[in-house]
Parts: structure tokens; sequence; C-alpha cells
């Protein structure tokens, strides 16, 4: 693990994990993958910080969550994007776009 | 919404559920990794290890999801709950002391609740009982309370009224329309009301078997009808369903029967049969509109307003009045009261200030306990600063403290309901009979839902400050300036000051409340009666039967019996009388004039309580002869008519100074025929209807009355009770279809009346009690920890020369200013509480001084008792040890 990896700010583990799973249903570690995937390996969120924050987004009912089996045949709890998840995904990714605006607006102008 | 609280409920329920998932979970993420590492080349063993190493401390995970999930709360709440336990099990003297007053004051309020429950709050068995109310007039003329209709003018009343729905009448009082039924065994006696046929379908009600009366039963000359209680049909008539239709023999007459009411239908109160107003009438009584003896009972329609039925009645009245102006005078208005007001009225000031002082005993227990828990706080100061430097928050400090308090009170609230199940028992014995319905009290759903409400309020009382002070911790002050010195402190200590003048002001309350029933219960205990209770035997015996219709008859039955009676062995006087003495406030009124009155100054006389008697009555009774004569035989329908008067009486009505024998007085003197009666003696004041006031009284031979007595009394030598078979077998040897009702002695009868006041003392007495001992107890903890908290600065005191007096007298003046200002507070809020309780009191002003300054005088000493002893510990301070002390 060499790569330099950008930090994660502070509240945006959310909005990846909704990113990615508006693409379609995964488990937990699909959504490590996948987001490392997207980021071109990027970013690499730990199974620590990963699962506490899929349950709290599930308990909000941003997702929801059931047991079926995977490609493999074994079984695995999958997660998916609720309405509601849809919705907030937008919000977030709409404040985002509106704050590294706003950063690159600052940097510019330095 | 509901999907996120169910998902949470889930948690809570399925809690290892979710654990195995979460390990699942998790155990498949890892092998994952396993398996993507072992795809990238590294050996299995190497796998693993690199996969665990990436995946970090799994224990904190799961505790992080744990958190996510909010399953932590439940979590924490069973931590809090066994350290809760914990504490408590480690302050046992402390839990002791506070379950006890939690369970005392918790049981007090439940058994009181459970009461006003059952008697007040639970509806009547009537449908849309709030529409029903009870009618009768009073005189404004003769200040007379209470005037009853006749059956004629209860006719008009129905006819020209509109603003109810349906209109009933009843007799005013179950009492005295007794009747023997014969052909069932031995004789017996029921109670019976005479109501008109609207009565049932007014109240709303409808038989269990058979049916109430219709329009054709209530007409004079119909068939005779009754309608049974359940209570007469279950013991009586064994339950017998094919009864409806058969007959009954009642007063020798047959009657038939139509009707079983169902068990809850009590009303009027006693009553346990019913039988048409009109059928047992012939025309002329009907239409007699001096015959008064009933009170009507109203549906109002939809909408109508008491104040507009008021005004309604009050017309037809007016309009009465001048229709018939030798029955109905002008003086009279209509009193209408709502049908529950009517049945609970007088029960209610009693179980309203009963549950009052019950909540007052609670508030103290609370404050109590609060005081404690404040003490504890500030010894658990060091715990609750470490707790919070280890990153506990403040809400979460507040909510374990809360949940201790809860735990306290829950343990309280639960042996409070198993007292409240004895202490219902013991109020039930003690509590007067008549108060209505108090024989159903127990503890049911409702009860219990109110001391659930009432335990957690209690937890929140007393829990609420405590949690918050102690969980106000400074960590920056507090670790810096050491274990002894305490963020805080100053502010709990003031909070305790107050808690305990509360405690003080509060048991004032109850202290004084008491007082003034006791010294009310003992001024009506000392009340003369006018009459010697010991050794007196009384019955009902109403004659029944075509054959005691003739006067005569009726009182040879009577000058026999009585003759029989003063025969026995043992009997020293026998007599009889219309109606005896605290039979209830019920009795005969009778107006009178003096000479050279006219007719509207008779009007504004008194109104007199009129008794028949035979000659030996006053010797039976132990009435005292104040002057003239007693009667005697030779007072008959031949001699002259004569009076006997009550002392009272005498004094008022005649000019002072002139001697009341000889006098002339009339009865009834708006009847042109009464005769002018001449006063032959005077005799003392018998409470004939109630212990708390005098009222005139009238008495008058047997021999020149038609009225018929109603009871025998009987003085005897030795046991009243023994007599009893006596007198059974005297009366059923002179006619065997008679029978004897209601034996009472008279000290029995003295101590029915005084069971309401009786019952309010005992229980306020002891809420008192128990609140001044807590307060006690309240005043010693504060007074003890200061001296504990004090004990460096005594220390320097003495060092510096201080006299142990010097020390005495500090900790004393700290006590004392605390009981003073809770004493003022108490007093004025005294004044306030005790207004409500004038009703309740005799012959004690409800800001009786004495009782005020002697009930403060007595809390003074207590709470410098209470004070004495942690002072005189506080002057054992060695000082040397003393200046030691952290």
């Amino acid at each position: 693990m060499t790569q330099s990896k950008a930090d994660l700010l502070q509240g945006t583990l959310d909005m990846l994990i909704l990113k990615t799973l508006s693409l379609g249903s995964l488990h937990g570690y699909g959504v490590i993958q996948r987001i490392r995937q997207m980021s071109s390996e990027m970013l690499d969120v730990e199974q620590g910080s990963l699962y506490p924050a899929l349950y709290r987004i599930e308990q909000r009912g941003w997702v929801t969550s059931k047991w079926e089996t995977n490609e493999t045949g074994r079984r695995a709890k999958f997660y998916s994007l609720t309405r509601a998840g849809r919705k907030q995904l937008a919000v977030e990714e709409e404040s985002w776009d509106r704050l590294s605006l706003a950063i690159a607006k600052m940097r510019e102008a330095s | 919404m509901l999907s996120r609280f169910m998902k949470r409920l889930r948690a809570l329920m399925r809690k290892d559920e979710l654990e195995n998932e979460l390990d699942e979970e998790l155990r498949y993420h890892l092998e994952r990794e396993i398996e993507g590492n072992m795809a990238s080349g590294m050996s299995p063993e190497e796998a693993r290890r690199a996969a665990r190493r990436s995946f970090g401390g799994v224990e904190q995970s799961k505790e992080n999801c744990r958190d996510a999930r909010q399953v932590r709360l439940l979590d924490e709440f069973w931590q809090d709950i066994r350290y809760g336990v914990r504490m408590l099990v480690k302050n046992p003297g402390f839990t002791f002391v506070a379950v006890l007053a939690l369970a005392l004051g918790i049981g007090a309020n439940t058994a009181i609740y459970s009461v006003i429950d059952t008697v007040l709050l639970r509806p009547l068995p009537f449908a849309e009982q709030e529409r029903l109310v009870v009618l009768w007039k009073r005189d404004t003329t003769a200040n007379n309370p209470l005037v009853e209709l006749s059956v004629a003018e209860f006719a008009d009343w129905q006819k020209q009224s509109t603003v109810f729905e349906s209109l009933a009448a009843m007799p005013t009082t179950v009492y005295g329309y007794g009747y023997t039924v014969t052909g069932r065994g031995e004789p017996f006696q029921v109670e019976s009301a005479r109501v008109s046929d609207s009565f049932f379908p007014t109240l709303g009600v409808q038989a269990n078997l058979g049916r109430t009366f219709i329009e054709e039963d209530d007409r004079p000359g119909a068939g005779r009808t009754v309608v049974l209680n359940h209570r007469f049909w279950r013991d009586r008539l064994n339950m017998d369903s094919g009864i409806i239709g058969q007959q009954i023999t009642l007063r020798g007459e047959n009657y038939t029967i139509v009707g079983v009411m169902p068990p809850e239908f009590d009303f009027p109160k006693g009553a346990e049969m019913w039988a048409p107003l009109r059928a047992s009438m012939n025309q002329r009584t009907v239409e007699n509109r001096g015959n008064v003896f009933l009170q009507a009972i109203g549906r109002l329609k939809p909408g109508v307003t008491i104040e507009q039925a008021n005004a309604e009645m009050n017309t037809i009245i007016a309009q009465l009045a001048r229709q018939y102006p030798e029955a109905n005078a002008g003086g009279h208005r209509v009193v209408i009261t709502p049908l529950a007001h009517h049945i609970f009225g007088d029960a209610r000031p009693a179980l309203h200030l009963l549950l009052a002082a019950s909540v007052l005993l609670l508030l103290i227990a609370c404050i109590n306990i609060a005081n404690f828990l404040l003490a504890r706080a500030t010894v658990r100061h060091k715990e609750v600063t470490l707790r919070a430097a280890l990153g506990a928050s403040r809400g979460r400090l507040v909510r374990q403290f809360l949940t201790e308090s809860v735990l306290l009170a829950a343990i309280g609230g639960t042996c409070g309901l198993l007292l409240a199940h004895w202490m219902i028992k013991l109020l039930l014995y003690f509590a007067p009979a008549d108060i209505p319905r108090i024989e159903m009290v127990s503890i049911d759903v409702s009860v219990m839902t109110f001391t659930c409400v009432v335990t957690l309020l209690t937890a929140v009382m007393f829990g609420l400050a405590p949690a918050l002070t102690a969980s106000k911790v400074d960590l920056n002050e507090s670790l810096k300036e050491g274990s002894t010195k305490v963020a805080g402190a100053r502010h709990s200590h003031r909070l305790r000051s107050w808690l305990v003048i509360a405690e003080v002001a509060v048991t004032l309350v109850l202290l004084i409340s008491a007082s003034l029933v006791v010294r009310s219960f003992l001024n009506l205990k000392q009340v003369p009666l006018g009459f010697d209770p010991r050794n007196v035997l009384t019955a009902q015996l109403s004659l029944q039967g075509q054959k005691y219709r003739d006067v005569r008859e009726r009182r040879d039955f009577f000058k026999r019996l009585l003759e029989r009676l003063e025969a026995q062995p043992g009997v020293i006087a026998a007599g009889a009388v219309l109606i005896r003495p605290l039979e209830g406030t019920i009795g005969w009124d009778m107006p009178f004039a003096t000479e050279g009155q006219t007719l509207d100054e008779t009007k504004r006389n008194a109104v007199p309580n009129y008794e028949v008697i035979t000659p030996h009555y006053f010797r039976a009774m132990g009435i005292q002869i104040v002057k003239g004569r007693d009667f005697t035989e030779e007072d008959t329908e031949q001699t002259p008519e004569v009076v006997i008067i009550s002392e009272t009486m005498a004094r008022r009505i005649f000019k002072p100074d002139t001697d009341p024998l000889g006098q002339q007085v009339k009865l009834e003197p708006t009847d042109s025929e009464s005769p002018w009666r001449t006063v032959v003696g005077v005799v003392s004041d018998v409470r004939y209807r109630e212990l708390s006031s005098v009222r005139y009284d009238v008495y008058v031979p047997y021999r020149q009355s038609t009225v018929t007595f109603r009871y025998v009394t009987i003085r005897t030598a030795t046991d009243p009770l023994a007599l009893i078979p006596t007198l059974r077998r005297e009366v059923s040897a002179l006619d065997e279809t008679q029978a004897v009702a209601d034996v009472r002695t008279m000290e029995q009868l003295v101590a029915r009346s005084l069971a309401r006041p009786r019952f309010s003392m005992l229980l306020l007495g002891f809420f008192a009690f128990f609140a001044a001992a807590l307060s006690s107890v309240g005043i010693y903890g504060i007074l003890s920890y200061s001296v504990m908290q004090r004990t460096n600065e005594i220390g320097i005191r003495v060092a510096l020369g201080a006299q142990r007096s010097d020390i005495l007298k500090l900790v004393i003046r700290q006590g004392m200013v605390l009981t003073a200002i809770g004493i003022v507070i108490g007093l004025s809020a005294s004044l306030a509480f005790t207004r409500v309780m004038s009703s309740l009191l005799y012959n004690v002003s409800v800001t009786d001084p004495v009782t005020f300054v002697a009930v403060a005088a007595l809390l003074t000493v207590v709470a410098l008792l209470a004070c004495y002893i942690p002072a005189r510990r506080a002057t054992k301070l060695d000082p040397l040890l003393a200046l030691k002390h952290e």
C-alpha cells in the first residue's frame, strides 16, 4: 500500500456508500471493492468505518438490507438504496459540488 | 418513521439474533478479504494475517455497529440497573428507610385513590347519568332546606314541565316503608321504595328478569305489583327464574312479582323492593296535597341546563302556590341537584381531604429521599468526576442517577401496592358503612395505572434534582482542588436547605389539619346527647296488616308489648317512639305556633322535630325531665291536649322570665282543626337527626295522636344485646305475623354517627404522625451531614477558643432558622388548606389560633430535638482531630 491515498473528509463516507449502492445492491465487502475501483484505487475504506456507517445509514432509512446468496452461493447481507436514500444522495452530491466549487474558487483567488 | 421505530424495536427484542447476523456479516467480509489476498498470490497463512491486519479491531468495529444500531441504550440501561442495584445493596440502611417511606406514601395514595375511584369516579349504573337530576323544594320563609312533594303536586310537575325527557317520583327516604314478608319461612322485613311508573325508564335501567312498571300498574285500584332487587331474589327466592308472575305476601296482602333488577342496581340505596306509588292509594289520597313524602328525579332533555330547569320549575311552583295557597306556601323554591352529587355529595369532601393529605405525605417522603440522595451525591462526587473524566457525558450521568431513582421508586411502588392491599382492608374495617359503594373497593386496573404513574412521578420528583446536581462536574476545578472541596457543594447545600424548609412547611400543614379534625372529633364526642346511650336496646317494629289500620289496635298492641317487656327480669323501662335518635338526618317536621302569632309569623318559626311517645319512653332513653312532668296513661283523647318541649325550644320561643309550663302551643297551625296544647313538661335537648346540631323537639302522648310508633326502646340493667331473643319472643307471642328489624343499641347508633369523623381523624392522624417522623429524620439528616462537612471549621473555632455552648448554638441556629422559615410558610399554607375543611369541622374554627400555635410549637420542639443530637456531636469534636479532618 505505497500509493498515496486521499483522506476521507468526515461525512463524505455516507455519500460514497450511497453512490456505490445507487448502481445496484451490494454486500459490505463489495462496497469497499467498488469504492476502490470507482476511485481508481485512490480511496480505501476500512471495514471498521464501513459497517458502523452502513448500520447508521440503514437506521436512517436510506438503505435496506437483505440476506441473499452471492454469485458463489454463499449467504451474504446485501444492501440496497431506498427512495429516501436516492434523495439523500442527490442532496449530498449537490452540497459536495458547492463545497468543491467554493474551495476551487478560493484556490484560484490566492 | 414507523418502520424505523419497528426496526429499533426489533433491535431491542432480538438482540442475540442481530448479534449473530453482525458476526456472520463480518466473518463473510474477512473470508472474502482472505480470498482476495490469495488471488493476488499470497499463501493462505499470509493472506489471513494480512486480512486480519487490514481488518482492524473486530470488537471495536462491532461496538461501533451496535452503537449505530442504537441498542446501546438498552445495554446501558441494564448496566445502570445493575449498578443501581449494587448501590442500593451497598447502603442497606438508606435503601430500607427510603423503600419504607415510599411504600407507605405510595401505598396510602393507592388505597385512598382506590376508594375514591370506586366511590366517586366510577359511573353510576344509569344511562347518561349526567342528565339525571334530583328535585325537591326548600322553604325560604321557614328556612327549611327540604320540603317534600305530594303525589298531586308531582303529577302537576310532570304535566306542566317541558325541560325533562321524563320525570319520576320516589320517597325522600327508603326508611320507614318496610314491609313484612310472610308465607316464606320466618316473617322478615324488607325495605321498599314506592315509585312512579316512570322511575325505571327515567334512570334508563331495565329489569334483569321480567319487566319494570308500566302506567297501568301505577294508578289507584291497580293490581298489586312489585319489582325485587337482585339480593332479595338471590337470598330469599333461591334465584328462581320462574318467579315472575308469582305471588308474594306483603303486609298480609298478595302482590304479583313482575320483575327482578340487575345486581348493580341499588337505588335508592338500601331498597330491596319497589312498588308502584299509586296502586295502594285511593283517589282521595292521590289528590291530598298535605301528604308530602316525595322527591322527583328528572332526566333533562339534551342541552337543557340546570339553570333553565330551575327557572321553569320555580315558575310552575309559583303558579301552584297561587292555585293551592293552603298546601303550597309562597316561600317555596325548587332545589335541583345532579344525581351523582346527590348520591355522593357528603362523602366527597372527606375523601378529597384524605387524598390531599396522602399526596402531601408522599411529597414529604419524596423530599426526604431527595435530601438523602443529594447528600449521597456529594459523597459520590469522586466517582462522578472519574466517570466524567473517562468520557461519560452529562446526559449519561443524569440517566444513570435517574435509573437509580426509578429503581428505588419501583421497589417502593411494588411494596406500596402490596401494602395498599392491606391498607384497603384496614380502611374498609374503619370506614363508615354509609359511604356509597364502599364495600366494592378493590385494586383494579385503573388503580394499578394510578400507582404506576405515581411511582414514576415520585422517581422524577425525588431523583431529578440530585441527578442534575450530582452530574454537574467541572473537571478542571474538581481535579485541581482535590477531593474534599466539591464543585456544586454550595449549590447542593442550598437546595437541601430549601428541601428541609419545604418539608417542615408541608408537615405543619398536615399536622394542623389533623389536629383540627381531632379537636372537632373530640368536640363531637363530648356533645351532650340529651339521652343516656348505655344499656338501651332499640328495634324497628312497624305493625302491618289490615287489623292495625285501626289506631286503637296499634295502641293496644304496643301497650301490651311494653307491659310484657317491663315484666321481664333485667328490664328497667320500655317505651315506644316515632323515630329513634340518630337514625340519620330524617325525622318528622312539625311546624308550630305560640299564642298571639299570626299564620305568617309562624312560618318564620324554626321547625321542630316531632315525636309521638309512650309514658316510659323518657325513662327508657334516659332523657332528663328538666321541668314539669312526664306523660302518663291518663293523657288520653278525652283529657286536655298536652305537649312536652325541649329545653332550647322552651327558652327561645317564650318571652324571657315566663314559665314555659302552662303555656299554649299549637302544632300544625295551618290546619284549622289543630288544638292548642298545654306545655306540661320540658326535657333535655336530644340530638335526634345529627350530632352536630340542636333542633327544637316536641313530644305528644301516643293516645293524643293517630301517628304510629316505629320503634321500641328498652333500658336494661345488664347487656342490652342479651335481651334480643326475649324481644323477638314477646313480639311473636302477641302476634306471630309481626317482625322486628334493625335491632341496635343506642351506643351502636352513637358510634355510627361518629364513624365518619372518626375515620377522617384516624387516617389524618396517621398521615400527620408519619409526616412529622419523616421530617424530623430529614432535619436530623441535613444537620448531621452539615456538621460532618464543617468539622474542619468547627475545629478551628474550638482551637480559637470557642466554648461548647457557642458550637451548640451555631449548629442549632442553623437548623432552627430553616425550621422557622418552614413554619412561617407552613402557617400561611395551612390557612389556605384548612379553609376547604370547614364543612368537616364541628365547633372548631379553621383558623383556630390555639391549634395553630400549639402545633407550630410542637413541631419546633421536635425540630429542636432533631438539631440537638448533631449539635452535641459537634461539641464533642476533638479540635486536633477535627483540624486534620479532610
